[in-house]
């Protein structure tokens, strides 16, 4: 039975390819509703019952009341009144999220990725010194291309600021590349289920 | 020429079913991202510890559940001790510890003793950071609520600190979160398996050596299971992929042409 009704779901979905219609809106609608239901019992359990409740009821960890009353006052943004309350929590969310975030965003994705474009070519391949030119060319041409705050009258850096367009064209391409590469997964998976159920059912 | 896009779809259908009817293969060549990621858990030991997040939801398990298969069979055939967790995907936590406990029956390993399901807390962020610090005050029991202080684990592992090696499977921001929070404040070896639509974001960071190993896509999987000499789902869709690459490549030319010459012909 749970194969029949994954392959007329499946079909369901496909019929897109024909143009919207009530069947596909159906599908489109149960996934919406079973994703939120599954997420809310999921968060319920594994958030509130396991951090909160059990913590609080059966281990005596009192001070779970503090965080606990903060994510509820999240619940004052329905009230007109006291939704001035809520903005309580999204403060300490937003001020911890900021503090946890500049020093390690810095640097995992700025001091680290300096480090690996400054080597030193010693002992290298001519491949290898061949890569990391072409890379530091890569790196300096599209962010001049990005200086806005220069003119580009001159010939030279025009030319400049075209490399690192022709460098972010190929970037765009490759990204481009590997997303064709993943719907195409997709769909070979969907073709996949489809055999696989066909075979369960016959 | 108009070219009807039902055509274009009829096309894709046929010249992905016409490899996958007909058992067609091509030969997997590994490239050195896989291979290094493949080297990184070959080179442990039986025994040591890895970690691996599940960060996807079911909407990406094409590309991501055939990772997951080759790189379980891979760490449960090292015999190594494996923690599974997934704190960046609620979704996943059913779908993934039914691949993981599937694989485990065939190595006969066992969960809470060789394997670790933790499952999902919320936090994200501020959880992958405590990771490092103390595992045990965000995951104080197994996802199915095994207490870990019962376990073998607990005297082994005080944090993220304490693995070889962190694996993040990933649709996501995930890695990049777990570069930041959790690999480079706490000095934690990693690799990742992610979606080829995010693999060209993650390739900075495998130059930088901030990444031991990357997988992209279902091509990265395919390139596993080629070094594990297994064939799974991945290798045998490595036809099916090509030859529909194939086909957008002739279309795309296609409509250049197309659309040179009606340039030119309208002057």
């Amino acid at each position: 039975m749970v194969e029949i009704i994954t392959l007329i779901l499946m079909l369901f979905v496909l019929s897109f390819l024909m143009g919207d219609n009530p069947f596909f809106k159906f599908t489109e609608r149960l996934i919406v509703g079973i994703s939120a239901g599954y997420g809310f019992l999921k968060l319920f359990d594994d958030g509130f019952i396991k951090k909160f409740w059990i913590p609080l009821v059966q281990e005596g960890q009192y001070w779970v009341i503090i965080p606990g009353l903060l994510g509820m006052m999240f619940f004052f943004t329905f009230s007109k009144k006291w939704n001035f309350l809520a903005k309580y929590p999204l403060a300490f969310l937003l001020g911890t999220g900021v503090g946890l975030e500049i020093g390690p965003r810095i640097e995992t994705s700025i001091l680290r990725q300096i480090n690996a474009t400054a080597v030193n070519f010693s002992g290298m391949s001519a491949g290898q010194v061949i890569n990391y030119i072409i890379i530091l060319v890569a790196l300096l041409t599209t962010m001049y291309y990005f200086l806005f705050v220069l003119r580009r009258d001159r010939p030279a850096e025009k030319l400049i600021a075209n490399i690192g367009i022709f460098f972010m064209m190929l970037g765009f391409g490759a990204s481009f590349g590997y997303t064709i590469m993943g719907r195409i997964s997709l769909l070979i998976e969907v073709i996949n289920i489809f055999f696989e159920k066909i075979t369960s059912i016959f | 020429m108009k070219l009807h896009r039902r055509l274009v779809y009829v096309l894709l259908l046929v010249f992905i079913l016409v490899p996958m009817l007909f058992g067609l293969t091509f030969k997997v060549k590994p490239t050195k991202p896989v291979m290094t990621f493949f080297d990184s858990v070959a080179e442990l030991s039986p025994g040591d510890y890895i970690a691996v997040t599940l960060s996807f939801d079911p909407s990406t398990k094409a590309e991501l559940v055939p990772m997951l298969k080759a790189l379980t069979e891979h760490v449960f055939a090292k015999g190594l001790s494996v923690i599974f967790l997934n704190p960046g995907s609620i979704n996943v936590s059913d779908l993934g510890f039914s691949v993981i406990s599937d694989i485990a029956s065939k190595y006969g390993t066992i969960e809470n003793s060789d394997w670790y399901y933790l499952g999902y807390v919320p936090g994200e962020k501020a959880v992958y950071q405590k990771l490092g610090e103390d595992l045990y005050s965000v995951y104080p029991a197994s996802m199915h609520g095994v207490k870990l202080n019962s376990t073998k684990l607990y005297k082994d592992v005080r944090n993220m600190e304490d693995v070889k090696i962190l694996i993040d499977l990933a649709d996501g921001n995930s890695t990049v979160d777990l570069l930041t929070y959790l690999s480079t404040k706490y000095d934690v070896p990693m690799a990742a398996g992610v979606t080829a639509v995010m693999a060209s974001e993650y390739y900075p960071y495998l130059e930088s050596g901030q990444l031991k190993g990357l997988l992209g896509g279902l091509r990265g999987a395919a390139e596993y299971e080629t070094l594990l000499n297994v064939s799974g789902r991945a290798r045998r869709g490595m036809a099916a992929q090509t030859l529909a690459h194939i086909l957008i490549m002739l279309l795309v030319l296609m409509g250049n042409i197309e659309y040179f010459m009606a340039k030119r012909k309208n002057g």
